[in-house]
């Protein structure tokens, strides 16, 4: 099983996540949700982690 | 973070005894141990997320969460492609699109940046719109977004307004009002791109040509449409993506979850009492404000009139076509008239008080759908 490697690309923008609006990341643990979880990271706008 | 766990498959019907307690709570634990063992080998890193789990049929279960917890927008995986999956309906990202009430975003393999080339799918309506207003959140610093029309594949067809100027000509226009209404980045670079056909078709083939990494699409889906009438386009995209695709829900259907919404009655007309039951359905409805939408895969048209005062529908038995009416009471200029041939079905839907939703016209492998505002 693969590492996926993060770059850091992230959006000029990105989409507003809070605690009153998340985001869903919808994994069923497999490999083929890999990329959801690394975009559901990678995506959110305000507040997110560097 | 939300895994949904499926209910545990009976192997036989002699073999439903229940579940023990010390089972179902080591499965659990299983599940929730895989989902933390793939963060940590997503992000290389220990991850601190809230993992959650679920029981239920994935697609419906999380559409619920996300209903619930007001989520601004679902991430999943785009699923691999596979025939199996169709056969045996377990297609996730494509019932998940078909019945959640926020945008989901179905990622695509090898994802690992923010999305440099997007189309986005402009069919003029509002939908469309906020489809591109997401997309632009989600796209990376500098990036290229193609605002794509498919216009039909013989436009003249429908350049039903009759006020003299091309379809190729409107459009343009349209995706240049479009674009300013978007408001996109100094640092972004957007294109307005015309093409003609099967939408589906053309739009994977233009995303194939730049090389997108995000397909973006209004979903139309609210209720009746969704699953009777569109979803044609967006599944075809869906399946055959290789990027990823956001959908966005129409606004109507971001009011409230599908999977909660009362059904609706769909009454299918008998073809002896066409004339008449059309007749009564002009009588219910004219004046009535609507979206007409053709989807006719044999021409590769897609059209819609929005916001147009309906003004009748009939049915000519010696010609066998149904004519459909739109436009201005009084107004002679601002009236169009969809002629129907090779009509092969009528269907109704009504609302649980009985008050008309929609008309369906079925012809060929195609229809032509009337949805009141």
């Amino acid at each position: 099983m693969g590492t996926l490697t993060l770059e850091t690309v992230r959006p000029e923008v990105g989409v507003r996540a809070a605690k009153t609006s998340p985001i869903i990341v919808a994994t069923d643990g497999r490999d083929q949700s890999d990329e959801a979880l690394v975009a559901g990271g990678l995506l959110v706008g305000d507040g997110r982690e560097g | 973070m939300v895994t949904v766990l499926k209910p545990m498959p009976i192997v036989s019907p002699e073999a439903q005894l229940p579940v023990s307690p010390d089972v179902e709570a080591a499965r659990r634990a299983d599940a929730k141990r895989v989902v933390r063992e793939q963060l940590e080998r997503v992000w290389s890193v220990p991850f601190n997320a809230d993992i959650e789990l679920y029981d239920g049929d994935p697609a419906t279960t999380i559409a619920r969460v996300a209903h619930e917890s007001n989520a601004s927008m679902i991430v999943s995986g785009l699923g691999r492609h596979r025939v199996i999956d169709r056969l045996f309906g377990d297609e996730t990202a494509l019932r998940l699109i078909r019945v959640a009430a926020v945008p989901v975003l179905a990622v695509g393999a090898n994802f690992t940046a923010a999305p440099q080339r997007i189309v986005v799918a402009i069919d003029f309506s509002e939908t469309s719109l906020r489809a591109a207003r997401l997309a632009l959140e989600l796209a990376a610093p500098g990036a290229t977004i193609y605002l794509a029309h498919v216009a039909p594949r013989d436009a003249t067809l429908y350049d039903w307004n009759g006020w003299g100027s091309s379809y190729k000509q409107d459009a343009g226009e349209a995706l240049q009002r479009m674009r300013d209404q978007l408001r996109i980045p100094r640092d972004m670079i957007a294109q307005r791109v015309q093409l003609q056909g099967d939408p589906a078709t053309e739009l994977l083939a233009f995303a194939a040509s730049v090389n997108a990494d995000l397909i973006a699409t209004g979903s139309h889906g609210h209720g009746f449409v969704a699953r009777m009438l569109i979803g044609s386009v967006t599944t075809r995209i869906l399946r055959c993506s290789t990027c990823s695709v956001l959908t966005v829900p129409h606004a109507a259907a971001m009011t409230h979850l599908r999977t909660t919404v009362e059904p609706p009655v769909v009454k299918r007309l008998d073809r002896p009492e066409w004339t008449m039951l059309l007749d009564d359905f002009t009588r219910r409805n004219v004046g009535r404000r609507g979206v007409l939408e053709v989807d006719d895969p044999e021409i590769g048209a897609q059209a819609q009139e929005h916001d147009y005062p309906f003004m009748g529908v009939t049915y000519d038995r010696h010609d066998g076509r149904v004519e459909l009416m739109l436009g201005e009471l009084g107004d002679v200029q601002r009236h169009l008239t969809r002629s129907i041939g090779s009509v092969s079905g009528i269907d109704v839907l009504a609302n649980e008080r009985g008050r008309d939703i929609a008309l369906r016209v079925s012809h060929g492998a195609g229809q032509t759908v009337l949805t009141f505002s």
